[in-house]
């Protein structure tokens, strides 16, 4: 039963891989990882969640005192950019430094390398829908539950699996340029502006609102605001947002495999 | 079984470290990719039958452990074919991945982990695992207390749980005081007597003599010599001795 069958000139034969047991590591990882992020603690946690909220009270004080926005339930509309913005950050930072974390790790025990990507993911996904728990709190309590509220898993759907598509790609990116780091940082910051977090897309010129549209968190967190905010519901627009997300993470996934018999070289 | 064919493995070491994007942009009008080829391994041919315990030995950098890695996947070959037709257990490092913020206990189950078991399993096992490494009272303490050979005993310990068929063995005799060397060899001379196939990379020679069927001796990614242990050694020693002379 080959599993690995490369060049011509080489040939690895060996046993069927066990897929329970790298499940087993995943979970390990993820937990491990989870509690050392939180010290163990509520508090570690409640610490963590600092961060978005107080994003989100910057943001608002900006623009309904500074730039007065003229969205209508502003503070919803920012709180729902802000949380999902959030998570894309967390997870595809953790995700690109996880593979150089755990490279030790990788070059002494074989498991597919995909597994520290999953594992990293897993962390960041576990928070975050704590986070979408409280957010939905804060939604229910101050608007009643929206009557589309049930369609929200399709968002929370698009939007981990293309978070995990970009950081599978940025992870392999990782592994050859050691600076991924600082850009991503940078393009991170452009992210956020280019994207309708504080700002709503269909109120810009149609000419700028297409490019914008290209962008496929525009996408998701329209998804978003359709089901929690606008009782708006359209399918085309659903499934496109569907089909590019498990698209990139499709490429994001078959890029960061291609390179990984590498990997533990490259550290 | 363990086959390898022909096997070749190329390390290459670029002259300049490229490894940043903001590097590799700046740096492309200067032609060519530069890098020193490093032949780790060279047309390296041989069969472990099944069950048999296998020494290798050689000096620093002869490709010993690029050899292991290999059998374990953890490297590609870069040519030459590598057949292994058992579920493969490599121990290259004793406590990769310890967490020093995290108890023994806690320890054991995310080593385990990493070794292939279950936490199920693993808690089947705690008690034996605590036992072998002296540390059953301090199972609840963090790992950052205890010292390096506590940390090496624990590492053993729970190394020597996995039952996979084919065990691959970098260097890991060498751990703790006499006792505890003293209680590694019995259990390795349980292992071999379970019928496992061991690869056992060791430069304790005294070990490789006392444990292993035959021996294979590397020499700059190339095996010199294959054959009983003590005929290899003898001629280890003597390139060794030969080495000095010069």
């Amino acid at each position: 039963m080959p599993i690995e069958a490369g060049s011509s000139a080489v040939a690895v034969t060996r046993p069927r891989s066990n897929f329970s047991k790298y499940l087993n590591i995943v979970r390990s990882l993820a937990v491990a990882d989870f509690r050392l992020k939180y010290h163990d603690s509520v508090l570690g946690y409640v610490w963590t969640m600092l961060n978005p909220i107080l994003m989100f009270g910057v943001y608002y004080f900006v623009f309904t005192d500074v730039f007065p926005s003229r969205i209508q339930n502003y503070p919803i509309f920012l709180l729902i950019g802000i949380f999902n913005y959030a998570f894309f950050q967390d997870c595809t930072f953790s995700a690109m430094n996880s593979i150089g974390n755990k490279s030790g790790l990788m070059k002494k025990i074989y498991f597919p390398r995909s597994i520290i990507v999953f594992a990293s993911g897993g962390t960041s996904v576990l928070s975050y829908l704590i986070n979408f728990v409280v957010l939905l709190g804060i939604i229910f309590s101050l608007e009643g539950i929206p009557r589309l509220a049930w369609l929200i898993p399709i968002p929370v759907i698009c939007l981990l699996v293309f978070t995990m598509g970009v950081s599978f790609l940025l992870a392999a990116l990782y592994a050859y340029f050691r600076d991924m780091g600082q850009i991503w940082g940078v393009l991170l910051l452009a992210i956020f502006w280019l994207s309708p977090i504080v700002f709503d897309v269909d109120a810009l010129p149609p000419s700028i609102s297409r490019y914008v549209y290209f962008n496929p968190l525009t996408r998701i967190f329209g998804l978003f605001r359709h089901y929690l905010l606008y009782n708006y519901y359209e399918f085309r627009f659903m499934g496109m947002t569907v089909v590019y997300s498990f698209l990139t993470f499709i490429i994001g996934f078959l890029v960061f495999t291609k390179n990984e018999s590498k990997l533990p070289e490259l550290f | 079984m363990i086959i390898v064919e022909k096997l070749n493995k190329v390390f290459r070491i670029p002259h300049e470290k490229k490894n940043t994007l903001f590097h590799t942009f700046f740096s492309f009008s200067k032609g060519a990719y530069q890098f020193e080829e490093f032949h780790a391994l060279r047309d390296v041919s041989f069969r472990v039958q099944k069950g048999e315990t296998v020494g290798i030995i050689g000096k620093n950098g002869s490709g010993k452990s690029t050899l292991l890695k290999i059998i374990a996947n953890i490297y590609r070959p870069t040519s030459g074919e590598v057949v292994v037709n058992d579920e493969v257990f490599p121990l290259l490092e004793l406590g990769v991945g310890f967490q020093p913020n995290f108890t023994v206990r806690d320890n054991i189950y995310l080593y385990g982990s990493f070794l292939g078991f279950s936490r199920r399993e693993m808690h089947e096992r705690i008690a034996r695992v605590l036992e072998f490494a002296e540390l059953t009272r301090f199972a609840d303490s963090k790992l950052d207390n205890l010292s390096t050979g506590m940390k090496s005993r624990l590492g053993y310990a729970i190394a020597i749980q996995g039952d996979a068929p084919i065990h691959l063995l970098d260097e890991i005799l060498a751990v703790g005081d006499e006792v505890f060397r003293q209680k590694c060899r019995e259990r390795f001379r349980t292992t071999r007597n379970e019928g496992r196939t061991i690869l056992y990379v060791s430069h304790d020679l005294g070990s490789v003599q006392e444990f292993c069927d035959s021996a294979m001796l590397l020499h700059q990614g190339q095996i010199v010599t294959m054959g009983s242990p003590d005929l290899v050694i003898q001629e280890y020693r003597k390139m060794i001795a030969m080495e000095e002379a010069a």
